[in-house]
């Protein structure tokens, strides 16, 4: 009984008022440390996006596909003169088609 | 529904015959003894390519990579390195016919109704015509070689039907050539790549369609890949306009053809079908074209007369093919 009747006595409007604003900075810091964190982790999600997306953004500014790697269409290694040719031409044959009489196992046309 | 047989004429070539994405698939081999292990090569391949390249399954890769270009629009996203391979394909030849041959004309394709198996397109589709308006255009495909990676525009649609039936071919021969140590001829719709051939090559026929066996043009291929484009075989009823499969990116229409059929030989089969089918598009000034890239070719025109380039040999039959220089 005496000991809450001092207790009651050591708080007094000062003290309340102190407790009050502590609080309030207390929760102030708390939300300004949330905000920090959040922003930075958007900054870094963001830096990833840009990261990805640029490479692609970055290839459609050169229409002439110069920042695309090509294979040739000659992907095959099929003994033709095309495994030669340079990847940003459409490749001859070797030899061109001769006449022939013999007769045609497959026939080449519209499908 | 799918058959072996030998060659007739000849000592030692099989053929082996199947039909798959609603044409003919055909094989033929310099030892009848590889027929077997060949065809599962062959099996592999177009199993692969059809899971990464198909705009009809709904589960194949690149119908997944265009959901997630919607999803995340300017994201360039890793692909498979086949994937990569076949969209960079695309992309180079673009590239090299200035445009004629266009991988995003999907939609457009989409909008003429062929969205499905062209066996359910043949018989007609019940819509309108679309209004003309320009595909894409192949320079919003981004393609990231450091990251493997491939951005595309929301809402574009891939079709790599202009390179990517002749890609398949070029691997398949290509792997069985390498596995099997014998000439191979593999042929998908009449697009044909060839290794290993033997001595005076691979007698081929060339036909306005595929498969035409009453043909008398022949030629000898003996290496690299031979094409044949035209507008004879996959076309159709769009509401009451005939319309066909070889979109003019500049209208995302069919092209008013010049030319019935286009046939090509290039030093491979992805080089050959790419400029047979700019040929088409470019319409009178490809015999030019072709010439000044040294690409033999046969072009027969609508009314049926028959032009050749590029040393291209002339017709075995009577009614000779002119050469560009007697045009």
């Amino acid at each position: 009984m005496s000991s809450a009747r001092s207790t009651r006595r050591q708080t007094s409007p000062d003290q309340v008022v102190r407790r009050r604003r502590d609080a309030a900075l207390d929760r102030a810091r708390s939300i300004t440390k949330t905000v920090a964190v959040a922003s930075v982790a958007a900054v870094a999600a963001f830096g990833i996006y840009l990261s990805r997306a640029l490479p692609g953004h970055a290839a459609t500014s050169h229409p002439s596909g110069s920042t695309v790697s090509p294979s040739n269409g000659n992907t095959s290694t099929n003994g033709d003169s095309g495994a030669g040719q340079s990847p940003s031409d459409l490749a001859p044959p070797s030899s061109p088609p001769a006449q022939s009489q013999q007769q045609a196992p497959v026939v080449s046309g519209s499908s | 529904m799918a058959d072996t047989a030998l060659v007739a004429g000849y000592r030692n070539l099989a053929v082996y015959r199947t039909t798959r994405w609603s044409t003919s698939v055909e094989l033929v081999v310099t030892d009848p003894r590889a027929v077997a292990p060949a065809t599962a090569i062959l099996r592999r391949q177009l199993d692969r390519v059809e899971q990464v390249a198909s705009r009809f399954r709904p589960d194949s890769e690149i119908v997944q990579l265009q959901k997630a270009s919607t999803r995340f629009p300017s994201w360039a996203q890793p692909v498979s390195d086949d994937l990569y391979e076949a969209v960079t394909i695309a992309v180079r030849a673009a590239a090299l016919t200035d445009g004629a041959v266009d991988p995003t004309v999907g939609s457009a394709l989409c909008d003429l109704g062929y969205d499905r198996d062209f066996s359910a397109v043949a018989g007609g589709v019940d819509r309108p015509l679309p209004a003309a308006r320009p595909v894409p255009g192949w320079q919003t495909v981004t393609v990231d070689a450091e990251r493997r990676a491939v951005g595309l525009l929301p809402g574009t649609v891939l079709d790599l039907g202009a390179t990517a039936k002749a890609w398949a071919a070029d691997r398949a021969c290509a792997a069985i050539a390498g596995q099997l140590d014998c000439g191979v001829l593999v042929s998908l719709g009449g697009d044909l790549a060839v290794a290993n051939a033997p001595d005076g090559g691979f007698s081929v026929g060339i036909a306005d369609v595929c498969g035409d066996q009453t043909t008398s043009v022949q030629v000898s291929v003996a290496s690299g890949g031979l094409a044949t484009s035209g507008t004879g075989r996959r076309h159709w009823m769009l509401g009451q306009h005939p319309v066909h499969h070889l979109v003019n990116p500049e209208t995302g229409q069919p092209v008013d053809s010049y030319w019935r059929t286009v046939s090509v030989a290039a030093g491979s089969c992805v080089d050959a079908n790419t400029a047979s089918t700019a040929a088409i598009i470019k319409g009178v000034g490809a015999v030019t074209w072709l010439e000044e890239r040294s690409l033999p070719a046969r072009l027969v025109r609508t009314d049926g007369l028959c032009l050749t380039a590029a040393q291209w040999p002339a017709d075995t039959h009577d009614g000779a093919a002119l050469r560009s220089a007697d045009r």
